[in-house]
């Protein structure tokens, strides 16, 4: 008699245990301290000891190319480097090779306002190194005598794995291309192991495959003042988006704020943009675009988008105004009231 | 079905709601703080719930607040501080990390708005 009297409220307390189990994660996350910054993995829809081995196999990859990219540690590039100052011809190492020649293709395409080749110049504002600098700036003298060697990207020569620099003053610095080239790396990686979802925020800077479930993986643009969001926007499988903001690594001297974004041409800090948004498939494309784009400034920003094939761009200037391509503000959803757009061309 | 069991049934239904709320709904709304350590998850905190949270690293303690449903690093034992510069934190899918002393904070809740922030 009991029993039967207390069957619905059995049902029902089941009922409300099963509505609270936790499910299974569909999610795996892992946080990896690589290239002077925190890499955010996160894989969707695969079992706990796969993801596990990928996330090991992401781990292990990072570090390598943390090392072999690095331009003024000791490794493949730091070797390179020193080898393109003494001129001769030697043989590259193939770690480094395909970077180099992408991102020599890259400064091509975007008139060398995405130029690794200024190395010494990064090293001069010392932004080469992991920890951002003091200060005081450079002298003028200083940079006026490093801008007069005019180092750029087409004084690499390449015959195969053979190298060689015509330009003594050239150095490379890769920091402006290396996170992108990696997260093209690593995505094709996962797809090789079978992971089919995935996101990776290298220091900002991501890339996806496949989906979130049944939608599209969602991004918040931070905005480049303020700790919200400006916009949010859905990326479709294989995209990337890539911010390059006068706020992520600076300083102040007597006043005056020094961001790292330096402009191959003046030889100082880029001026009148705050930050530079790009989609697009290619992450490497990606990165450089939004460096180069973001020294075109307001001006001349959409025929440098247009050279390099980037289809979706936001520059935000440093009063705040947005502008941008017909495209990308579809695409976006502005999260902030106010703004004041300037709507270019299409692209 | 005798009164007992209309009442239980009643009392079960009015419940329901509740129950449902305080188990999904507040992860959603109410972002969580996941804090790394190297790669291990140190601690999970509700943003609702103020508080300091002192997390260990390699270079020494770091410790993070939180306050009115965001979290911070107020003073971690690194060079450059950029980990205190971004200051408070409060979207669901941000990082924020001490590179040098490995701890960061991940914020995350069921229902996310974004799942990752890009800067």
């Amino acid at each position: 008699m009991i029993i039967k009297r207390l069957k619905p409220a059995v049902f029902f307390l089941t009922l409300i245990l099963l509505s609270s189990c936790q499910p299974e994660p569909k999610e795996h996350h892992a946080g990896l301290y690589v290239f002077g910054t925190i890499v955010d993995v996160t894989l969707y829809g695969v079992d706990r000891h796969k993801a596990q081995q990928a996330l090991q196999q992401i781990e292990t990859d990072l570090q390598y190319m943390h090392r072999a990219w690095h331009g003024w540690q000791p490794g493949p590039l730091g070797r390179i480097n020193e080898l393109l100052g003494l001129g001769g011809e030697f043989s590259a190492n193939p770690s480094v090779l395909g970077l180099i020649t992408k991102a020599r293709e890259l400064s091509t395409a975007s008139d060398h306002l995405f130029n690794p080749a200024i190395g010494r110049l990064i090293q001069l504002w010392g932004f080469h190194s992991d920890d951002p600098p003091k200060g005081p700036p450079p002298s003028d003298d200083d940079i006026r005598e490093l801008l007069a060697k005019n180092p750029r990207m087409t004084d690499i020569q390449i015959n195969h794995v053979r190298m060689k620099s015509t330009n003594p003053a050239l150095k490379l610095d890769l920091g402006a291309i290396a996170k992108g080239y990696a997260l093209d790396q690593l995505m094709t990686s996962l797809q090789q192991q079978g992971v089919e979802n995935a996101i990776i925020n290298a220091g900002g800077d991501i890339k996806v495959i496949g989906k979130h479930g049944e939608r599209n993986w969602r991004v918040g643009i931070r905005h480049p003042r303020t700790d919200g969001v400006i916009a949010g926007v859905d990326l479709a499988p294989g995209e990337s988006i890539f911010t390059s903001g006068d706020y992520e690594r600076f300083y102040k001297h007597d006043g005056h704020r020094y961001h790292h974004i330096i402009d191959g041409n003046t030889g100082y800090p880029a001026t009148g943009v705050s930050s530079v948004t790009v989609i697009h498939p290619d992450a490497a494309t990606a990165d450089a675009a939004a460096t180069a784009i973001f020294i075109a400034g307001t001006n001349d920003w959409h025929r440098i988008a247009k050279k390099m094939g980037i289809k979706y761009v936001m520059l935000i200037d440093s009063v705040g105004d947005v502008h941008i391509n017909p495209a990308m503000r579809s695409r976006l959803e502005f999260k902030q009231p106010s703004l004041t757009f300037h709507l270019s061309e299409a692209l | 079905m005798t009164r007992a069991d209309l009442f239980l049934l009643l009392a079960v239904m009015f419940a329901l709601p509740f129950v449902y709320q305080a188990s999904w709904h507040n992860q959603g709304t109410a972002a969580q703080a996941v804090i790394l350590n190297g790669k291990h998850e140190h601690s999970r905190h509700s943003l609702h719930e103020d508080r300091r949270i002192e997390v260990k690293g390699p270079l020494g303690p770091s410790h993070i607040e939180i306050k009115q449903g965001r979290i911070r690093f107020v003073d971690s034992p690194c060079k450059a501080k950029v980990c205190i510069q971004r200051g408070w934190i409060d979207q669901a899918g941000t990082l924020n990390a001490c590179v040098p002393n490995r701890i960061a904070i991940r914020l995350s809740g069921l229902h996310e708005q974004y799942d990752s922030i890009n800067y």
